[in-house]
Parts: C-alpha cells; sequence; structure tokens
C-alpha cells in the first residue's frame, strides 16, 4: 500500500491489498451492532454521581452517539468511492485506491479511533498485545482484529501526518485556556 | 418603590456557594495514539504544539493529566461535548474530577 497526497492535496491511498480494503471497508459498519461489548467503552459512564449520570443518559450520550453516526456515514461516502485498480501494464500498480478529502479527515479520526476501541476492548487485548511486533495471525478472528487494530492506526498516524503539514504552525500562537 | 434595607436572610443557594472547581483529568491509555491524543488537546484546549505534547507526555509517563479546572457544566462539555471528532470524540479515561 502506498501513502502520498492527491493532486488536490487530499490523503491518498493506493495499492490497497484486497484484505486491507476490506478491513477499510468494515469501517463502514455500526460498531454498536457489531461490537456490543467492546462499543461499551465509547461512552463510559461518568462517575457515580447520580444527577450528573442522569444528565449523561438524557443529553449527552444521544448527542455523542449522532455525532459519531455522522462522522461514520461521510467515511462509509468516502469508502464508496474507493475502487480497484488494474494498471499493471503503465506500472501504476493494482489494488484498492481511497481518496479522503481533507475535511473528512476529523470524520475518519473519530470512527477509526472508536472501532480501535471498541476492537480493544471486544477482544481483551492488553498493551502488551498492541505493542507486539510479530507476523500478524490470519488464521483466527483475535489475530485479524489485533491486524485491524494496527492498520487503522496506521491510517489515523498518515491522516494525522497530513494534518499536521497542512495545519503548520498557523495556530501555534495561542496558548489557550490556563489549565 | 421600597425601601433599601437590610435582608435577614439572604437567600444563597448552598449548592451555588459550594461550587468547588472540577477538573478535567486525562488518563493514560495504550489505544488512542500519542499524535492523536496532541492533535485533541491543541483542537479543545487551543493550546500550542509544545504545550499539548507537553500534557500529552505527562499522561503516557505519569499515567495521567490535569488538563482544565473550572465550572462542574464546562468541565461536562469539555470532557465530552468537545473531544473532537476525535472524538473520537471522547476517549475512555478523560475523567471529571472534583478539585
Amino acid at each position: 500500500m502506498i501513502f502520498e497526497l492527491s493532486n488536490k492535496g487530499n490523503p491518498f491511498f493506493s495499492n490497497i491489498h484486497p484484505l486491507l480494503a476490506g478491513l477499510l471497508q468494515a469501517a463502514a459498519m455500526d460498531p454498536w451492532e457489531r461490537y456490543p461489548e467492546g462499543t461499551a467503552r465509547l461512552l463510559p459512564p461518568p462517575g457515580g454521581d447520580e444527577e450528573l449520570l442522569l444528565d449523561w443518559q438524557e443529553l449527552v450520550q444521544p448527542e455523542l452517539r449522532h455525532h459519531f453516526d455522522l462522522e461514520r456515514s461521510l467515511v462509509a461516502e468516502d469508502l464508496a468511492e474507493m475502487h480497484e485498480v488494474h494498471e499493471v501494464k503503465q506500472k501504476k500498480g493494482e489494488g484498492w485506491s481511497l481518496e479522503i478529502p481533507m475535511d473528512h479527515a476529523d470524520a475518519w479520526l473519530t470512527t477509526l479511533n472508536a472501532l480501535r476501541l471498541a476492537l480493544v476492548e471486544e477482544h481483551g487485548f492488553t498493551e502488551g498485545d498492541l505493542s507486539r511486533n510479530d507476523a500478524p495471525n490470519f488464521s483466527s478472528e483475535r489475530g485479524l482484529a489485533l491486524m485491524q487494530v494496527n492498520f487503522y492506526a496506521f491510517v489515523q498516524e498518515c491522516l494525522l501526518q497530513t494534518m499536521e503539514s497542512t495545519e503548520g504552525e498557523e495556530s501555534d500562537g495561542g496558548d489557550g485556556k490556563e489549565a | 418603590m421600597s425601601q433599601p434595607g437590610l435582608l435577614d436572610s439572604p437567600e444563597v443557594s448552598l449548592s451555588e456557594s459550594l461550587d468547588l472547581p472540577w477538573l478535567v483529568v486525562v488518563h493514560n491509555d495504550p489505544v488512542n495514539l500519542m499524535s492523536y491524543v496532541t492533535m485533541v488537546f491543541r483542537r479543545v484546549f487551543g493550546w500550542n504544539r509544545e504545550r499539548a505534547k507537553k500534557h500529552m507526555m505527562e499522561v503516557h509517563r505519569q499515567g495521567r493529566s490535569v488538563v482544565w479546572s473550572g465550572g462542574r457544566e464546562q468541565a461536562s462539555t469539555t470532557s465530552s461535548n468537545s473531544i473532537p471528532s476525535c472524538s473520537s470524540r471522547r476517549w475512555r479515561g478523560l475523567h471529571k474530577e472534583l478539585g
């Protein structure tokens, strides 16, 4: 898989292996349906304060869930444009290609991060699992899930690097609110 | 028009008078990428890169970092709604703690 910027300056992935293309397509699926246990990690209750908990359940949680869904719909929009290329003769390689508009980068970061959190929770991956460097094990669902977590992290890093380079020092002047 | 005078029993809400500052504390988490956390800090708090990275490293090395303090409602907003899509929007380990 090759990562570069497109002519429009958007993050562009090409030569994507069909297996990885499948993992990307999975990002459009509803994590609440796919990982019922893992998604408990995404919107944990804010402590034991009863009043706060009620506010959370009635106001904040539905809004956040709605936000997740909106972001995921943008990701699904981009994935619908992902296409397979057969241009070996032109030495452009083959596989799937995906261009992510810069104004969708936040949506991708949100969606991929939520999926990584849900996958880690669902499969009980430890910090040790996440930092292992051995070859991925495709023979088990757990091995594939670990690869999915790491692959999504790679895509996130690509997007973050692109955002960092395009944003540059634009917002570096402000010191923001005090902690 | 009523005459000016002193109130015998000023109406003061106890809960308001004891509205202690709340802290937004970010806890370490191996899943969220360091670069992602840094970006979230910059977006949510408007910090420059160095400051965002300093707090991110504090979370990474010391297990947590106090990133904001203030009223309860705003603390709640800061720690949930304001987390950008990064929000990912809200990542685990972002807890509100009474200061």
